[in-house]
């Protein structure tokens, strides 16, 4: 034997001495032993009597074929959920073939293998664990080579702690010497290992308390708070969310997901107070509505407290229109054929939408629009008529040259609006048709642009409509996309039918245009008018061909003189009547107002004066029939 | 003497002729008509053109009928009461339509065409008060044409709607879309057959926020000939699912956006509406690859095979 003095000199200078001075040592110590106790007996026996042999080989413990690991590897970041079981499993082998346990302990102290009552029962005495320590889980009996299997329930509050160091032996039961191998297994350690010791028990998360926001409009966002948090702290604090159901029923704890019914989840997981949102769908009815809100941790588990009732409100919202749903008179141009009157069976078709949908808690249809404002108006650059100032339903506009309204009793507008029994089709259909009928007075302001161009052709007339809901919420009023024309109608009427000359002797004249006709303008422009006649006779029956044209029983049209003022019969301003299919009628500038009134026409009188040749020598009654046109007064005159 | 028994003789012989029967009559019915013109300003030659006029009656109780004289030298031949004159005024019937044709030379001169058509109401058999100068109304109808010789291209969207639809559908890979039908009642406004350029739909969630589908319509919308009115259709493609939408529409003429509006569309589940809905033309342009791009790679097959063929035996 050599050494290298220069890296051990410490052993160069004790070398052999030790060596030495140990052997002196034990043979003095064999050598004493001998004399003096054990040696005596033996040498004696040797000497007295036949040698023969007697050897009784111990029991031998059994050892791991496979170290004992977590079925399913519970760690910090899977951790067994309190009330599933941990298992642990392991072969083991026995070198008698025996029967083995496997023994699951808190600690590593030694375990107690215990001794069956005889061969014949081995697998009947289960080891305990060491003193102090607890066991988590003891195997059946299980043959030699074989897996053995075992497991362990967690429960909160009781030996159970967050993390749980575990010891697994392998021990039989032999009847004389029960044993238990040395040293114990606590898993597979190493990258990725997560099946060993300790295993970890997720502890549930607490839910004390849970409330919505609200109330919320449909679309608008539905926030779930509570009042959650959850006691595990190893690896981190356990991240919380909720889940939000609309029975309690519809909560399946195995997905941790609603079934059925879903209303909100968490999208953003915290430690505690864990809050979830969901956007209130369209349409929606405004009440009240259960929920159930369930608490689960990050591992899936749930709240010991779980499925908190929690009720939230979906608020009234005003219904909406849009301005193409809105239909005037289908597109046609709204035409008055009533002189005077009104003229009816205009149409109006609108559809209001409410995102609390057209049916209410009663179910009925169209239970939830039950309302709506309505304007027809004359609307455009010309600004004399608007929804937001003079034309509006809730200050009871209304004028019947250029706005009407249902703001006014009924029975000054009549608008007759009938809700669509087929467009509400229950709650989730959110919108609902009413078709209308209204009439519009002989004095609407027209809007064409005829050969006299209307002074209010640069508008339209358009339908401004709001909906108004069960709570008497009530949209803004819009206007429809489609505006429509007002056709002018010149229409004229007569105070009286004829004109009444009077009597007359041949060769005089009525000095004076004296006798007055006067025209209504019960239409819906400025009016001007003009005139011709036939000639008169006693034998007039429908035209002048009636008369026999004869001097003395004729009265021609040029006797008949006109103006629209009085003058003299002879004043060169007098106009002599044109004769009808013979020249063009004679324009008489009354230059009538526009009417305005739907009580008071407006009106203009033509002044009439007449003449009896002397050729006329036939006494008698004259008749004759002179025509009044109406028509469109220039712009300036309306 | 003698000259004042001869004026008294005569005074009671002759006179008085009497134009006043009996008293002031009440007013009788009003009478009018609506429009009172006949005006086009892009008249083209050899167009025809058509306007029909109401003749309203307030008080209809006894028939009459109404005389019509067109007074228009210019348009002489030109125009056409297409009822005929008189106009029969049935008793009850408070409008009776009178329908104006003008028929534009193949000649007419490039201008303005001015002239009156007159309409008077003749009064019934036996309704005239003896001894009276009674008054029949009547109406003038204004004539204002223009005939031009350029095209004019313009319409009015009088009216929209949409009609629900039925949400898209699979068959296999491909993608069906819904079919959007949006009715327009178009008013032809110019002299040459017309139809929207283009109609645009912005599809938005039912808060109108969210914008979820632009789409335009696909294939060519019905032409409506100069001077008519009628309802055309534009089909549009949407991917969205059943559900109710706010659309945001818009229709062009050109490049001049002729109206635009809000409205409401309601998709519907599969099978809910009965419409056709899109095919071939209605898939994308992936899907109709898919499509063709299989048969197009068969016929080219079977050409090279004749063709080889055809060679071989060459």
């Amino acid at each position: 034997m050599s050494y290298n003095k220069e890296t051990l000199p410490h052993y160069m200078k004790t070398a052999g001495k030790i060596s030495v001075l140990a052997a002196f040592a034990g043979l003095a110590v064999f050598l004493f032993a001998f004399m003096v106790d054990v040696g005596q007996q033996e040498f004696q026996r040797v000497s007295a009597q036949t040698a023969s042999t007697s050897l009784t080989v111990l029991n031998t413990p059994p050892v791991f074929l496979v170290l004992a690991t977590e079925v399913i590897p519970s760690s910090t970041t899977t951790p067994t959920n309190s009330g599933d079981e941990v298992q642990w499993t392991a072969v083991g082998e026995d070198s008698n073939g025996a029967p083995y346990f496997l023994l699951v302990c808190s600690t590593n102290a030694t375990p107690t293998a215990n001794e069956a009552s005889g061969p014949g029962n081995l697998g009947s005495a289960p080891p305990d664990c060491g003193i102090g320590s607890t066991l988590w889980a003891v195997s059946t009996s299980t043959i030699s080579g074989t897996a053995a299997t075992v497991a362990t329930t967690t429960v909160e509050g009781a030996l159970f702690t967050e993390s749980n160091d575990w010891f697994a032996w392998v021990c039989d039961d032999d009847p004389t010497l029960g044993e238990c191998n040395t040293i114990p297994s606590q898993g597979l350690f190493g990258p990725g290992a997560s099946s060993s010791s300790p295993f970890n028990m997720n502890r549930r998360p607490t839910l004390t308390n849970s409330d919505p926001d609200g109330p919320v409009d449909p679309g608008a966002i539905l926030t779930f708070l509570s009042t959650s948090s959850d006691p595990d702290s190893v690896g981190g604090q356990d991240l919380l969310s909720i889940v939000v159901c609309g029975t309690f029923g519809d909560y399946n704890s195995t997905t941790n997901e609603c079934d059925a019914n879903f209303v909100a989840s968490s999208s953003v997981f915290v430690t505690d107070d864990v809050t979830a949102s969901t956007t209130i769908s369209i349409p929606v009815r405004d009440q009240t509505y259960n929920s159930f809100v369930f608490l689960v941790d990050e591992h899936g588990h749930e709240a010991a407290v779980n499925g908190l009732l929690t009720v939230f409100e979906v608020a009234n919202v005003a219904p909406t229109v849009l301005g193409g749903d809105i239909n005037l008179n289908n597109g046609a141009n709204l035409v008055l054929t009533s002189p005077g009157g009104t003229t009816t069976g205009f149409t109006l078709d609108f559809t209001i939408a409410d995102a609390n949908s057209c049916v209410n808690t009663t179910g009925v249809s169209g239970s939830e629009i039950i309302g709506y404002e309505v304007s027809v108006l004359r609307s455009g650059p010309t600004g004399n008529y608007s929804t937001s100032t003079n034309c509006n339903p809730q200050s009871a506009d209304y004028d019947p040259n250029g706005c009407y309204t249902n703001g006014v009793p009924f029975d000054v507008w009549q608008l007759a609006c009938t809700a669509s029994s087929t467009s509400c089709s229950g709650p989730t259909d959110e919108t609902l048709l009413f078709e209308c009928t209204f009439p519009l007075w002989f004095l609407a302001d027209p809007t064409d642009s005829g050969a006299i161009v209307s002074p209010f052709a640069v508008d339209d007339w358009i339908a401004a409509i709001a909906g108004g809901d069960d709570n008497f919420a009530t949209s803004s009023q819009v206007a429809g996309s489609a505006p429509v024309t007002l056709e002018s109608a010149p229409y004229i009427d007569l105070v009286t039918a004829v004109i009444p000359y009077g009597a007359l002797a041949p060769g005089s004249d009525s000095g004076t245009l004296s006798t007055t006709t006067t025209i209504l303008n019960i239409g819906n422009t400025g009016l001007d008018q003009e005139v011709d006649g036939s000639a008169m006779c006693p034998g007039f029956i429908s035209t002048s061909t009636d008369c026999s044209l004869n001097g003395s029983s004729t009265v021609f049209t040029s006797s008949q003189r006109f103006s629209s003022t009085s003058l003299a019969y002879a004043s060169p301003l007098a106009v002599s009547l044109p004769t009808t299919t013979i020249a063009l009628p004679a324009e008489v500038e009354l230059d009538i107002n526009k009417t305005t009134s739907t009580s008071t026409p407006a009106s203009g009188d033509t002044y009439w004066g007449i003449a009896v040749p002397t050729a006329v020598t036939i006494a008698g009654s004259y008749t004759g029939l002179n025509t009044f046109y109406g028509i469109t007064a220039e712009t300036l005159d309306w | 003497m003698n000259g004042l028994l001869r004026t008294f003789l005569v005074f009671i012989c002759l006179v008085p002729v009497l134009f006043v029967s009996l008293g002031i009559d009440e007013a009788h019915a009003g009478f009018g008509i609506t429009p009172p013109y006949v005006k086009n300003t892009s008249l083209t030659r050899n167009s025809i053109y058509e306007q029909q006029i109401l003749l309203v009656r307030s008080d209809p109780t006894d028939p009459q009928q109404a005389e019509i004289v067109i007074d228009a030298p210019e348009l002489a031949g030109w125009l056409e009461i297409v009822e005929g004159t008189p106009i029969d005024l049935p008793s009850g019937l408070q409008k009776v339509p009178m329908t104006v044709r003008v028929r534009v030379p193949a000649d007419a001169e490039f201008k303005e065409y001015t002239g009156a058509i007159r309409i008077r109401t003749l009064p019934a058999e036996g309704a005239l008060a003896r001894g009276s100068v009674n008054i029949s109304l009547g109406a003038r109808v204004d004539i204002a044409l223009t005939v031009i010789d350029r095209q004019i291209e313009d319409f009015r969207v009088r009216k929209i709607s949409v009609a629900e639809l039925n949400e898209g559908s699979k068959l296999g890979w491909l993608f069906f879309p819904g079919k959007i039908r949006f009715d327009m009642l178009i008013e032809n406004t110019g002299n040459v057959d017309i139809s929207p350029s283009r109609v645009e739909f912005r599809i938005f969630d039912r808060s109108g926020q969210v914008l979820l589908e632009e789409v335009n319509n696909i294939g060519k919308i019905d032409e409506i000939s100069p001077y008519d009115t009628d309802t055309v259709t534009a089909e549009l493609p949407t991917r969205l699912p059943a559900g109710s939408y706010i659309a945001r529409y818009r229709v062009f003429n050109s490049d001049e956006l002729k109206q635009e509006g809000d409205l409401t569309l309601s998709i519907q589940p599969v099978g809910t509406v009965q419409a056709a809905s899109f095919g071939f033309a209605g898939l994308s342009v992936a899907h109709k690859v898919s499509l063709l791009l299989p048969i197009f790679a068969l016929l080219i097959a079977v050409l090279y095979f004749l063709f080889m063929r055809r060679k071989q035996l060459s």
